[in-house]
């Protein structure tokens, strides 16, 4: 670390020691204007003006070596001074320059009001909708499932039904079968006995049967 | 006292949005008497437009309330609706629900509606909407969210939850000493 940079060093400094106050009563213009005593208002000029001697001792050297050119100040640009990089620190955005404070949205302005409206009616109308078709389907379903349970009843019913229809026709066509015959039989029973009474009408031999 | 940010105003109107759906945007363009949002230490005032004028003139510690409070915001950001609200929820209500003499009281001492207290509803309310509650002679009595939607509901137990309550107006005398403070 050079000598002036330690800070012993700064400590001692007596710049450091010192500092300039100007007050505003004699910087400010209109403050000045105000004082009682208004001290000269052309400032003392800095420049040094030289005595006779001087004077002579600068025209022998210009003699000699020639005039004293003023000091030459280069600009920046002439001095060529590399442009310096800087370490990229990964990560760090500069600040955006933008005006802080909260934006309020104005009293009337209807287009972004109705623009809010808009964008969250037309989700909750998304999410809503969705929500109905499921319900929808779900009844759908649910009711196909009724009819389906309600069909395989009526089936089996109907079985059943059928069942009994059969065995009471069998019952009927049994007994009609059954009263056909005992009337067939007792017609031909009658006709039997028709016949033999008019048989029996003509030779009736009596018979007799005795014992010892 | 001020007016929302744009953040703040759509956080309202999701809220909003739940119970009167689009017709927010009867509550936004009111061309006789303009109304307006106003924020005052958490809570959110509609308020007609002179009055909010009027109001500016008053200290900020010193106004405590202007218009109808809609509701508050809650320290994680979420806006609550309050009961105070009721006034112009029912008026563009989007579901309602009717509620039989007979579950009129137990509804405004803080219970859900049940199954056995219905005496009509809306006919297409999907599950989880917003709904305000009437009484059957058509008087507002709070809103709420349903439990079910219409359809399921017909084949509810009559003990059976249909909506969830959210506001009811005996909360005026329930939580009297938070509501306006």
């Amino acid at each position: 670390m050079p000598r002036n940079k330690t800070q012993a060093a700064k400590k001692k400094n007596p710049e450091n020691f010192r500092r300039s106050v100007e007050s505003d009563v004699f910087t400010d213009s209109e403050a000045r204007n105000q004082l009682a005593s208004q001290p000269k208002k052309t400032a003392r000029s800095k420049v040094h003006k030289q005595s006779h001697l001087e004077v002579k001792k600068e025209q022998r050297s210009a003699r000699l070596y020639g005039k004293k050119k003023p000091l030459r100040e280069y600009t920046e640009k002439e001095l060529h001074i590399p442009a310096l990089n800087k370490a990229i620190v990964p990560g760090v955005v500069p600040k955006t320059r933008g005006k802080k404070g909260k934006k309020f949205v104005d009293d009337h302005d209807s287009v972004v009001l109705t623009r809010l409206v808009k964008q969250i009616n037309d989700k909750k109308d998304l999410l809503n909708e969705s929500k109905l078709e499921k319900s929808q389907r779900i009844e759908e379903i649910r009711e196909l499932k009724k009819q389906e349970i309600e069909r395989k009843e009526e089936l089996k019913k109907q079985k059943l039904d059928d069942k009994k229809q059969q065995i009471k026709s069998k019952a009927n066509t049994a007994r009609t079968i059954r009263r056909r015959n005992a009337r067939e039989l007792a017609r031909k029973a009658k006709e039997n006995a028709d016949q033999k009474l008019t048989i029996q009408s003509i030779k009736k031999p009596n018979k007799s049967v005795s014992f010892a | 006292m001020r007016p929302l940010t744009e953040e703040e105003t759509k956080v309202v109107f999701e809220k909003l949005a739940n119970y009167i759906g689009r017709n927010i945007s009867f509550l936004v363009n009111n061309k006789e008497d303009p109304h307006v949002f106003r924020l005052q230490k958490d809570r959110v005032y509609y308020v007609s437009e002179n009055v909010a004028k009027f109001a500016g003139s008053v200290a900020r510690q010193n106004l405590m309330s202007l218009g109808t409070c809609l509701g508050k915001f809650t320290k994680t950001g979420k806006f609550r609706l309050h009961i105070t609200a009721l006034e112009y929820i029912s008026q563009y209500a989007k579901y309602k629900l009717w509620v039989k003499p007979n579950g009129e009281m137990p509804f405004l001492y803080g219970n859900n509606v049940l199954k056995a207290h219905i005496g009509k509803m809306s006919e297409d309310i999907p599950e989880h909407a917003g709904l305000v509650i009437y009484s059957m002679a058509d008087v507002p009595l709070g809103f709420g969210v349903s439990a079910r939607s219409t359809t399921e509901a017909r084949n509810l137990q009559p003990t059976a939850i249909v909506a969830y309550r959210q506001g009811d107006i005996g909360e005026y005398l329930r939580d009297e000493d938070t509501l306006f403070t």
